[in-house]
């Protein structure tokens, strides 16, 4: 008898594996192969324990549908066979019908309409059945692109009116832009190249601004949105030929905004931003010039697994830390708006998640000097005088903060840290002892960080906090400022609704106040807020990033004025002039200059 | 005639149970097309994912695999092929094209990263392992021929002989395949522990 070949061998052991006979039993019929066999079974049976990937409801349904009508399409088209040209009659008599079933005026109304309409998914077919009389791929992709966009306008349009957003629409986004990015990838030609550039250049656009929503999409529809952030994030590696993707999963837990110094962690792949770690993999765009102690700024997913991985990276310098001027819109014209006196130009790369209009109060954050002043991103500012009312607290951590989803106490106050949680950890990590400022929201009795800042300068005592807030009150002889308890603070209480700093100690449950600053007291307009990093002092003007800044001996100080640091600054425009009403300086040396490479 | 082979007959109440509702389907019958689509949308979903490692990809091959099918049902006859591989041939082929459109525009896959052959850095190999499941991050660097038999194998779980009729190859071509595909595997999963 011939000697059986390996093969055969391999072949007979893995059907006996698969018939449930153990891995020493399969190996002890041919001893003299156990050796070359054992891996190779093992690997098998690895293969085998691969869980099932399952498809989701949502897209099973979906393309049930297509199977479903084309099927039915195919049963009528039957007895026609013979003449193909009537199938695009066909087509056009069942989108007559739906025409004269829904009517008329039903898919004009339709088309009007917005995710939260009823009316919504009958626009979206509507738009779909456009594309079934366009046979040029290169159109349709245009098209699609168009509809990309109206997606993000709607999506905008709902933020901008504090609606929840749905997951039809991010999941019309996600489609959308994966089919024209399909199509393209047939097409050769200048004008194909054109649609790609575009394309790559809306991607990317519309994932700068679903990365800034996180917090503002419904729990229902994260899975949708996670789905369009990973479409959009994978549109652009795969239109510039790059590998690596992320998986929705990967975004599960959601996005962030972190920036700090860069330091290598523990894998090639790893590294600390500002302290926390995060995986730099193939699928991170940008960042080329990541090096040991530069400044990098990243938008980060974390993953359904808690890992942080980041999709964008850029490497910078405390130099271009940008400005945020908050305050009513006074003028606003051909992309230009105008608020406290400062001109801003809105470009195409304005990140906007309001519709802006004059009276609106907006938060700007702003790059450029001189003539050349740029808004980067425009947002809704939030309402100090109301409930929810923001509050700034300052103290000093005892622990390391690790994770994005966690209680967080900084100067014996408790946050809750979510991914919707900004983090500049630029001014040094956030470790325990790190001196730290958070902006947060009071919701439900819970204090939600939505900004964390490491502080630059020697650390004041561990008990020393500071917090800025609205007055609201006085509560069994203490003041309650933005629901934190103050007293006594040794003077007359201030009317509701001042806005005020204090500084002091943190005794229990209670801050023990040492000094009183009334800002403003919010009984009419605002005044408009200015953040950036003090470039100079003078005897009359301060200059903070590109904003000059008119003081006077009635303009209240607080803290050391130092170049280099950051400053916030709350005044008034006056005969054309900024005024300083009142001055913050953050810091109590100069942000530290990021490593060279 | 091996076991296997013989296995790939119509010789099961199964598989004659799965021939009458082809033909049912074949005049469009809707119980019959609703039976087909929820046995093997969900099939193909799977065999595209492991191919192609992402969800939305998987998500339209297999609805594009679908249509396919539904429109080639009138042409299919039973002949020994068994009605499965006819799928998964059709199946094969779709993602054949896809990576051959992008491989045309010199364009690297999205989704699969690269192949073994362009990259046999085991320390790439080893993070991509962190980020996704070890197995599936592997079989991406085999080769198109290896990584057919070892999904329609290990994880549809089709015999020899239906894996043979899906690839256009001998039942000795896909041992011998099965055998350098496990040894390459083994080989990407030892470097991505190393």
């Amino acid at each position: 008898m011939a000697a059986r070949g390996f093969d055969a061998i391999l072949d007979e052991c893995l059907a006996a594996l698969a018939q449930g006979l153990p891995l020493e039993a399969c190996l002890a019929r041919y001893p003299r192969h156990a050796d070359e066999l054992r891996p190779l079974l093992s690997v098998a049976q690895q293969v085998r324990r691969l869980p099932v990937a399952r498809p989701r409801a949502t897209a099973q349904a979906a393309a049930w549908q297509r199977f479903y009508h084309r099927s039915s399409a195919l049963r009528m088209a039957r007895p026609y066979r013979s003449f193909p040209w009537l199938r695009p009659l066909a087509i056009a008599a069942s989108v007559l019908l739906a025409l004269i079933v829904a009517g008329g005026g039903t898919i004009y109304a339709a088309s009007k309409s917005q995710p939260d309409s009823f009316l919504y998914p009958l626009k979206l077919a509507t738009e779909d059945a456009r594309l079934w009389f366009v046979f040029d791929d290169k159109d349709k992709a245009r098209i699609l692109l168009d509809q990309s966009e109206t997606r993000v306008e709607e999506i905008t349009g709902l933020v901008d009116e504090d609606k929840e957003t749905p997951g039809s629409v991010l999941s019309a986004l996600r489609n959308r832009t994966a089919r024209a990015i399909r199509l393209l990838e047939g097409e050769s030609g200048p004008e194909a190249d054109a649609l790609r550039e575009r394309a790559l250049q809306l991607a990317a656009a519309h994932e700068q601004l679903l990365t800034s929503l996180w917090g503002d999409i419904a729990a229902s529809a994260r899975d949708d949105y996670a789905e369009a952030v990973a479409t959009l994030h994978n549109a652009q590696l795969r239109i510039n030929g790059r590998p690596g993707y992320v998986l929705p999963e990967d975004l599960g837990g959601g996005v962030t905004h972190l920036s700090g110094k860069a330091t290598p962690g523990s894998e090639p792949s790893v590294w600390l931003i500002g302290g926390l770690e995060v995986h730099v993999g193939s699928a991170a765009i940008g960042g080329a010039d990541l090096a040991p102690g530069r400044i990098a700024e990243a938008i980060v997913a974390r993953g359904s697994d808690g890992l942080l991985r980041v999709l964008n990276l850029t490497v910078t310098g405390p130099a271009e830390q940008p400005v945020v001027i908050t305050g009513i819109v006074q003028a606003l014209e051909d992309n230009v708006v105008e608020v406290g006196g400062h001109r801003i130009a809105l470009t195409e790369d304005t990140l906007s998640t309001l519709k802006l209009d004059l009276g609106s109060n907006v938060k700007i954050t702003v790059v450029g000097s001189g003539d050349r002043v740029v808004a980067t991103a425009v947002e809704a500012a939030p309402e100090t005088g109301t409930e929810p009312g923001l509050l700034a607290w300052e103290g000093t951590t005892d622990q390391p903060l690790t994770d994005l989803t966690s209680l967080w106490e900084v100067g014996g106050q408790t946050f809750v840290i979510t991914p919707a949680t900004e983090i500049d950890a630029q001014a040094g990590d956030l470790d325990r002892g790190a001196r730290v400022r958070v902006e947060a929201e009071r919701q439900d009795g819970q204090l939600v960080a939505v900004r964390v800042l490491t502080l630059a300068g020697e650390a004041p005592d561990e008990e020393d906090v500071a917090l800025e807030g609205v007055f609201e009150g006085v509560v069994d002889g203490r003041w309650q400022v933005s629901g934190v308890l103050v007293g006594p603070a040794g003077q007359a209480a201030p009317v509701a609704g001042t806005f005020v700093k204090v500084e002091g100690e943190r005794k229990g449950d209670a801050m023990r106040a040492r000094r009183f600053d009334s800002i403003y007291v919010q009984d009419g307009e605002p005044l408009v807020s200015v953040r950036g990093v003090l470039a100079a002092t003078g005897e009359d003007a301060w200059r903070v990033g590109f904003s000059d800044v008119e003081v006077s001996d009635d303009t209240q100080v607080s803290g050391k004025p130092i170049v280099g640091a950051r400053v916030q600054v709350w005044g008034r425009q006056t005969d054309g002039a900024f005024e300083a009403v009142y001055i913050d300086v953050l810091d109590s040396a100069p942000l530290p200059l990021a490593d060279s490479d | 005639m091996t076991a296997n082979g013989q296995a790939a007959r119509v010789s099961s109440s199964q598989t004659l149970h799965e021939w009458e509702m082809v033909q049912r389907a074949q005049k469009f019958d809707q119980a019959a097309l609703t039976w087909l689509y929820q046995l093997y949308y969900p099939k193909v979903y799977n065999y595209a994912f492991v191919h192609l490692s992402n969800v939305q990809l998987a998500e339209d091959v297999a609805s594009d695999v679908m249509l396919k099918v539904l429109e080639s049902l009138p042409g299919y006859r039973l002949r020994g092929v068994p009605f499965a591989a006819w799928v998964f041939r059709i199946a094969r082929n779709r993602i054949i094209d896809l990576h051959r459109r992008r491989k045309r525009r010199g364009e690297v896959d999205l989704d699969a990263v690269t192949t073994a052959a362009e990259d046999d850095n085991p320390q790439g190999l080893a993070e991509q392992a962190l980020d996704r499941n070890e197995i599936q991050a592997a079989l991406v660097h085999l080769t198109e021929e290896q990584r057919q038999v070892i999904v329609l194998k290990f994880i549809e779980g089709f015999d020899n002989g239906s894996i043979a009729r899906v690839m256009g190859r001998s039942e000795g071509a896909v041992k011998s395949l099965q055998h350098r595909a496990l040894l390459s595997l083994r080989r990407l999963l030892t470097a991505g522990e190393a």
